[in-house]
């Protein structure tokens, strides 16, 4: 499997403060790649990098081989990097069919046919397109904020912590419709979470941080959970 | 009392046209301008000194509208990796540094005593070229905010980031606003000149920003309508301050400063009672019917 989104060496963080040290981090076509780590270990700071929202400071990022670790995150959408936040995800103030329509801002003319397939994905998205962004509950909007950046037709999808605040139930069908896109549009996906064992259940290789460096990483089907609470004393990873 | 009537419907237009300048850049877009004075000195100084160079009106005019939009990308290219703090900052900034080398320029710019502006021939003609002047603006701003253009900055205005994420490139829209905010603030700026007959760097004050910002905050950012109505409302009670001065026994210095104090109280009572402003932007669920 190739290669298509590195960081190789990649220091990183927000203004003075540097959160990844010397991270390599390669996601491959055709899989899934879990980031797991205790809370403040720079998880969702591995998808900000990747989608050009922090201060790289060292290392570089490559997507499909080409360099673009200066390049603006709006260049890197356009590129195929399709970035799901774990909070501030969606307008709020907007309906949820002019939140798709800002997905579609890349390719306007496919955007009635792709709307069909994320409807076809998230039914529930479809019964409530016409009512405002900021009513959905957390499990909608996050399948809202799946199916915007879904209809930018990326080439990789970033999740970042797709799981929080939902009920075990929302979270057993958002996570049932991950592994659908995944299979379905055969996109490669780096998911970052807190639920190890969600994560280890979809995921093919798993990359473990502490503090912003690599820890581990490994095919999933290899990871034992009580070496990851070895690897993590200080606590933040859900086993169960 | 015409003379005095027309006065004050001439500058209330040429504020309100200030005003709807600012509400483009903050109301609609969110970009926090400290410095909204600095295209209106641009374009009353660009009249000033083409007129002292013996040029027609015409050519100040042209200047200011060209150079205005080349300030606004000036100021915000540089800005465009900070936050919206540090534009507010730097807009102050640039304010303070134009009307600071306007003052230090005696030989180009008149320095301290200013320069002086032929008059229109009238006072009607100066009222028409000023409502006209707001008429264009409020087109313009309205079409703006009704376009897919104006949503796209009120996008922005909501979150930056996530729109960035999703391919817009905001610097873009951004600069393109700002530019023809700068634009219609200049040609206010030159109306001003050509009113006034005078341009001198105690006009560009950062007073002035604030009260074009009292305007916009008391009327309703985001709303055409509502920041013309708060420039209406601020003006008039400007303008009333001389009456006031005649009935009470105080000097004129300090029914000035009791004007701006005024002006601080409408803004502290505004932000803590009616953020929205007198007149609120509409919060429209969109398309609800289209789909």
């Amino acid at each position: 499997m190739t290669e298509i989104l590195s960081l190789n060496n990649v220091t990183a963080g927000y203004g003075l403060i540097t959160v990844l040290n010397d991270l390599s981090i390669s996601l491959r076509s055709g899989e899934i790649l879990a980031v797991l780590g205790a809370n403040g270990c720079g998880k969702s700071t591995v998808l900000k990098t990747a989608m050009g929202l922090t201060r790289v400071t060292e290392g570089a990022l490559t997507l499909e081989g080409q360099q673009i670790t200066q390049m603006p995150a709006h260049e890197r959408a356009a590129r195929g990097l399709g970035y799901v936040p774990q909070n501030r995800n969606v307008f709020s103030d907007m309906t949820v069919m002019d939140n798709l329509r800002m997905g579609a801002f890349l390719r306007p003319k496919q955007f009635a046919r792709e709307l069909e397939e994320v409807f076809n994905l998230f039914p529930r998205i479809k019964e409530r397109r016409n009512e405002k962004a900021g009513n959905l509950s957390g499990g909608e909007r996050r399948m809202l904020s799946i199916g915007l950046t879904l209809l930018l037709k990326p080439k990789i999808l970033l999740l970042d912590e797709p799981s929080s605040d939902l009920s075990p139930a929302m979270v057993d069908r958002v996570f049932q419709s991950i592994c659908e896109i995944h299979e379905t549009l055969s996109i490669p996906i780096l998911l970052v979470e807190q639920n190890v064992n969600k994560a280890l259940e979809i995921s093919k290789r798993v990359c473990v941080l502490v503090r912003g460096r690599q820890a581990l990483d490994a095919a999933a089907s290899d990871i034992d959970t009580k070496h990851l609470h070895a690897l993590f004393m200080d606590g933040g990873v859900r086993t169960s | 009392m015409i003379d005095f009537a027309i006065y004050s419907v001439t500058v209330i237009a040429i504020w309100s046209v200030l005003a709807l300048s600012l509400n483009l850049q903050f109301g609609m877009t969110g970009l926090v301008n400290f410095g909204q004075i600095l295209p209106f000195a641009i374009g009353s100084y660009a009249a000033g000194i083409g007129a002292s160079l013996g040029y027609p009106w015409w050519v100040g005019a042209t200047a200011a509208l060209i150079f205005a939009p080349l300030f606004s990308l000036a100021v915000i290219l540089p800005a465009q990796r900070l936050s919206q703090d540090y534009w507010a900052l730097i807009t102050l900034g640039a304010a303070e540094i134009f009307r600071l080398t306007m003052l230090n320029t005696p030989s180009f710019a008149g320095g301290a005593d200013g320069l002086n502006v032929p008059r229109f021939g009238d006072s009607l003609t100066a009222l028409y070229v000023s409502l006209g002047l707001l008429a264009v603006s409020f087109f313009f701003a309205e079409r703006v905010s009704r376009s897919p253009f104006g949503r796209m900055l009120r996008v922005l205005r909501e979150d930056e980031v996530l729109a960035s994420t999703l391919g817009r490139n905001p610097i873009r829209y951004q600069a393109s606003i700002s530019a023809a905010a700068w634009i219609m603030a200049a040609a206010a700026g030159v109306a001003y000149g050509h009113f006034s007959g005078y341009v001198a760097p105690t006009s560009f004050t950062v007073t002035e920003t604030f009260i074009i910002w009292t305007a916009v905050i008391l009327g309703g950012p985001g709303r055409n309508i509502g920041v013309v109505c708060g420039a209406i409302i601020i003006q008039l009670l400007g303008v009333s301050s001389r009456f006031v001065a005649q009935w009470v026994d105080l000097p004129s210095d300090l029914i000035a400063n009791l004007r701006l104090a005024s002006f601080g109280l409408i803004l502290v009572v505004m932000f803590i009672y009616r953020p929205q402003g007198l007149i609120p932007e509409a919060r429209e669920v969109h398309d609800a019917e289209r789909d």
